[in-house]
């Protein structure tokens, strides 16, 4: 308990301090969206200065613009530079001789009667206005003249008619933004000074608007700002330091010059020391300050995250555990849920929180905060849902995790687990009916909801996450057919190449799932058996070669003596020819138990293939003629022709020669002693492209009512009575020999027709 | 007289090689192991030696190699080991020739003689050198007077047999095959050859070999051709 409580603290503290800093976050991300540089990325925090910004070069082009606003209205509106209260500004006509005439002062009291102001405080914005209009005030007058704007102006007949009441409010329009401009750049302290000059072609007549009279070019060019622009734009002189050069002065110039020719120039320049408390000086601070909040919501932010960030690792490695150091995980009975369905159910929480609650809490939060606020709590109270439930999910998961549960305890895992742990049939029967479920439901639910919205069903959020699912879903069962095809397919392959004899061949299980990788196992534990078994036959037999070498040293020794003796008892030529007959019965019998031993050795060390062969590229034709040589006078003792048939041309087969020759030596002497006296003996070579073929044919003296199989059979003759000599062991070696140098042994047998093939392939 | 030291456990055996031996004029020293061979070789001056390999106490290769820190008289081993292995490791232990029992007496005999012949050769022909003479151990050709000895035995070949042992102890340890060997000798392409040069091969080497079975001189590559073992 002692350990528990100061975890248990400590993960509260952490906790809290997670909510806390989540929220500083949020402020921060706030404070990053209330600013009116929002959208402009990070380069204005550190490199721009107010006048840089995009801002201030509207608020100069608005600006430069109502100067020559200004000027229009000026003629509209003022007689000898001051404002005409009798000017004439509008004649109206509703019939013959029916014309009225209104002067700028009649209109601002029938303006006023309509409830018309002008709010100073808030630059003298036009305000106000009739709610509804009666029959009289909405009549259709005939327009004739308007101070606002040229006949040519219109833009079609139907303009030339207008109520009274529009018409004022038109009029006053324009007085309010004359009288807003005048105030702001004319009557008032400004940053921006200003000055346009238009001169005829005769000098002394011209024109000058300005609001520094006392202020030469020279001056305002020494402001932190100017421009300076004469003439016009065939002959035209631009001298500015601001970041535009705003190319729609020349034009105004052009449409505002009274005079013809280019005799003029306008001067703007901007206080940049801001020693006017204007319009300029305020979003210079707005400006500056909106940096500061920016600055101040990226640390906010930074910090929050990173805060919330830490805490939230932090608790997701204690997450779980009961106390510090205790590997124990503790499960709420929430964690306990399957992790599947508790996804789907979270999810489903949201929703629900989201579709039905978060108005309810939204409508609560109506009561307490000013409408401003609404759209910002709606936004909290969605964002703080969906970040409670990701929270709790995640925790949820984490603990999973840790007493791995995620996987094991979850829906999917049991499906799998069904589907994995029965038959194959069973296995296919099941996933056929789920995948059979799932296409019907989709396809159906997405025809029906085609049907239902045929229009923008591209852009139907649900029937594209549904056309998703189902294409995933349908691509899975495809990669889990095609991965149980592959493990089929190595399967096949592992079980052919252990048929074919590669008994060593083991399959790799972990590429394998579910039923599948059991069958592995169980050809790995196949491939194991096989092996002892290989291996224990191949020390039997070893133990059997080395048991007969041995023997076999053991007979020759005695065996020695006997043909030592008999040879020295022949020497003392005993005269009786009983005796010189036993003799010759002995010394032949002691010469064939020589040739058993030593043809026994070699038989049992050729099968049991314990000989170290010396493999190299040999000439078959060559060693065929050597043979030819070596047998061609031993043959003609018993009459026996060699017809040998080779081709002219070098055969290079790889073998050991050595061995090669002894089973060719067993061959010919296989000939030599089982063929009828005086016939021939047929050898031959015949190239058959990959593979050179080997035979010897010679026609038995005795008849071969024996199988060829059993020829190569150890001690098995072609005479059953054995009066022959030879061990029976020739045809076994030379077989065994030949299978071990990689070459094929074959013999067959027609009537008295003995033939002998052996094939290795060519070498090139 | 030549004295052979026989050295075999088995009694018989060595009371048989006394026999053929003594018949051919040797004295014949016997032992029944190897401490009792290098006893005898210490006490009798011996010739030559012929020894079994297994042995109680002392086997063969053991007292080979004793005798050879001291002595370079011809050994022979006689053995039932007629392995490979067998006669590789006696003959690169020091041992000159190596016999598997059940032997052919006359063969040991004619062994005995060559290694005895070609010992005493070694130690007065060595001044002899003449362009003309080519030597391959104990086998001597000399060209002046077409002349062939084995270990001091003169031999007598027909003139094409000659040619073809002449070629190849000229180029020994180089393999010729047939073909090779019947244009160089008869002049000809070698189309169709047949088994002439296979036989004559075989002729000489059963004239200048002991056993021509395991040849000492003219081996057999199979399947490549013949050549003369360097020596």
């Amino acid at each position: 308990m002692d350990q528990k409580a100061p975890r248990f603290v400590l993960k509260r503290l952490a906790g809290f301090f997670h909510f806390v800093f989540a929220c500083i976050a949020l402020i921060g991300i706030g404070f990053l969206y209330l600013n009116s540089n929002y959208g402009r990325g990070l380069d204005w925090i550190t490199s721009e200065t107010y006048e840089q910004s995009p801002d201030f070069n509207k608020k100069v082009q608005n600006d430069i613009t109502s100067i020559f606003d200004y000027i229009q209205y000026q003629e509209i509106f003022e007689t000898n530079g001051e404002v005409d209260y009798t000017k004439k500004v509008l004649e109206l006509t509703d019939g013959p001789g029916g014309d009225k005439t209104y002067t700028l002062n009649d209109i601002i009291l029938y303006g006023k009667s309509l409830g018309y102001y002008l709010d100073e405080n808030d630059n003298y914005a036009l305000k106000g206005g009739p709610e509804t209009l009666t029959e009289e005030e909405s009549e259709q007058y005939y327009v004739r003249w308007r101070c606002y704007q040229s006949e040519e102006e219109l833009t079609g007949p139907d303009q030339s008619f207008s109520t009274l009441p529009q018409l004022t409010y038109e009029i006053l329009r324009r007085y309010s933004s004359y009288y807003s401009i005048y105030s702001r750049l004319m009557s008032d302290f400004t940053n921006f000074y200003f000055r346009i000059a238009f001169y005829s072609k005769n000098s002394a007549i011209y024109e000058i608007h300005t609001n520094a009279s006392e202020m030469s070019i020279d001056d305002m060019m020494a402001m932190g700002k100017y421009i300076y622009y004469a003439g016009d734009s065939n002959d035209l002189t631009v001298r500015t330091n601001f970041n535009s050069t705003f190319p729609s002065v020349p034009s105004l110039m052009a449409k505002c010059n009274p005079y013809t020719g280019n005799q003029n120039y306008i001067i703007v320049g901007l206080d940049t020391s801001y020693k006017a408390n204007d319009d300029y000086s305020r979003a210079y601070s707005a400006y500056n300050s909106s940096r500061k909040t920016f600055i101040c919501g990226i640390y906010l932010t930074a910090i929050g995250l990173c805060g919330s960030l830490l805490t939230l690792i932090f608790l997701t490695f204690v997450s779980g555990h009961p106390a510090f150091r205790d590997p124990a995980i503790v499960l709420y009975p929430f964690d306990r849920m399957k992790t599947d369905f508790m996804l789907i159910l979270m999810g489903t929480i949201l929703y629900l929180c989201i579709t039905f609650g978060s108005p309810v809490i939204s409508k609560l939060l109506h009561l307490v905060l000013a409408e401003a606020y609404w759209d910002r709590a709606q936004r909290v109270v969605v964002l703080g849902a969906i970040y409670l439930c990701s929270i709790l999910t995640y925790f949820s998961l984490v603990r999973r995790y840790k007493s791995e549960t995620l996987w094991s305890n979850s829906l999917l895992h049991d499906l799998t687990n069904v589907l994995s742990e029965h038959s194959f049939k069973y296995r296919l029967t099941l996933s056929f009916l789920l995948y059979l479920g799932a296409n019907v439901f989709l396809i159906t639910a997405g025809a029906i909801y085609f049907v239902k919205n045929t229009e923008g069903i591209l852009h139907s959020i649900p029937f594209l996450i549904g056309c998703v699912i189902w294409i995933t879903g349908n691509l899975t069962v495809f990669f889990y057919l095609y991965a149980n095809a592959r493990q089929t397919d190595r399967i096949y392959e592992t079980i052919e190449r252990l048929a074919s004899g590669e008994t060593d061949y083991k399959v790799e299980v972990s590429g394998f799932f579910s039923l599948e990788s059991k069958l592995a196992e169980g050809l790995n534990r196949i491939s194991d058996g096989l092996q002892t078994a290989l291996a224990e036959q191949v020390k039997s037999e070893r133990l059997k070669a080395d048991l007969i070498t041995n023997v076999s040293h053991d007979i020759k020794t005695p065996l020695t003596s006997i043909i030592n003796y008999v040879d020295l008892i022949k020497r003392e030529h005993p005269e009786d020819p009983t005796i010189q007959r036993y003799l010759e019965i002995l010394d032949q019998k002691s010469q064939r138990l020589k040739t058993l031993t030593e043809d026994l050795v070699e038989a049992s060390r050729a099968s049991s293939g314990n000989i170290k062969l010396e493999m190299a590229h040999i000439d078959i034709v060559e060693l065929v003629q050597q043979t030819n040589g070596e047998f061609e006078e031993k043959y003609a003792l018993r009459h026996l022709d060699i017809v040998t048939s080779l081709p002219n041309e070098v055969i290079m087969i790889e073998a050991d020669g050595r061995r090669l020759w002894r089973v060719l030596e067993n061959l010919y002497n296989n000939a030599f002693k089982y063929a009828l006296e005086g016939t021939r003996v047929y050898v031959g070579i015949e190239d058959q492209g990959s593979e050179v073929v080997f035979s010897i044919k010679n026609v038995s003296s005795s008849p071969l009512n024996i199988s060829p199989d059993e020829l190569t059979e150890r001690f098995v003759r072609g005479d059953t009575s054995r009066t022959t000599e030879g061990s029976g062991l020739g045809l076994s070696i030379a077989k065994d020999l030949t299978t071990l140098q990689g070459g094929k042994f074959q013999i067959t047998i027609d009537g008295d027709l003995f033939k002998a093939e052996i094939t290795f392939p060519i070498t090139n | 007289m030549q004295t052979i030291l026989v050295c075999d456990d088995d009694k018989q055996i060595v009371e048989a090689i006394n026999i053929y031996l003594t018949g051919e004029g040797f004295e014949v020293i016997k032992a029944y192991d190897g401490y009792e061979a290098l006893e005898l070789l210490e006490s009798h001056e011996v010739n030559l030696m012929i020894i079994d390999v297994m042995m109680p106490g002392l086997d063969g290769i053991r007292t080979t190699l004793k005798i050879r820190e001291t002595s370079s008289i011809p050994i022979i081993i006689l053995s039932a080991k007629s392995e490979d292995t067998d006669k590789i490791l006696g003959l690169n232990i020091g041992a000159d020739d190596y016999i598997t029992k059940p032997f052919n007496p006359l063969e040991l005999v004619a062994r005995v003689k060559s290694q005895l012949r070609r010992y005493t050769q070694l130690a007065n022909l060595n001044q002899q050198s003449n362009a003309s003479i080519y030597k391959c151990g104990g086998l001597q050709i000399n060209d002046e007077n077409k002349e062939v000895t084995v270990d001091g035995e003169p031999i007598k070949l027909t003139p094409i047999e000659y040619n073809i042992l002449l070629l190849l102890v000229k180029n020994a340890g180089k393999v010729f095959s047939i073909d090779q060997i019947y244009e160089k000798i008869w002049n000809e392409d070698a189309i169709g050859a047949d088994n002439t040069v296979a036989v004559h091969i075989r002729h000489i080497r059963e004239k200048i070999e002991i056993n021509p079975k395991e040849p000492r001189y003219l081996k057999v590559v199979w399947g490549v051709g013949y050549k003369i073992e360097k020596q």
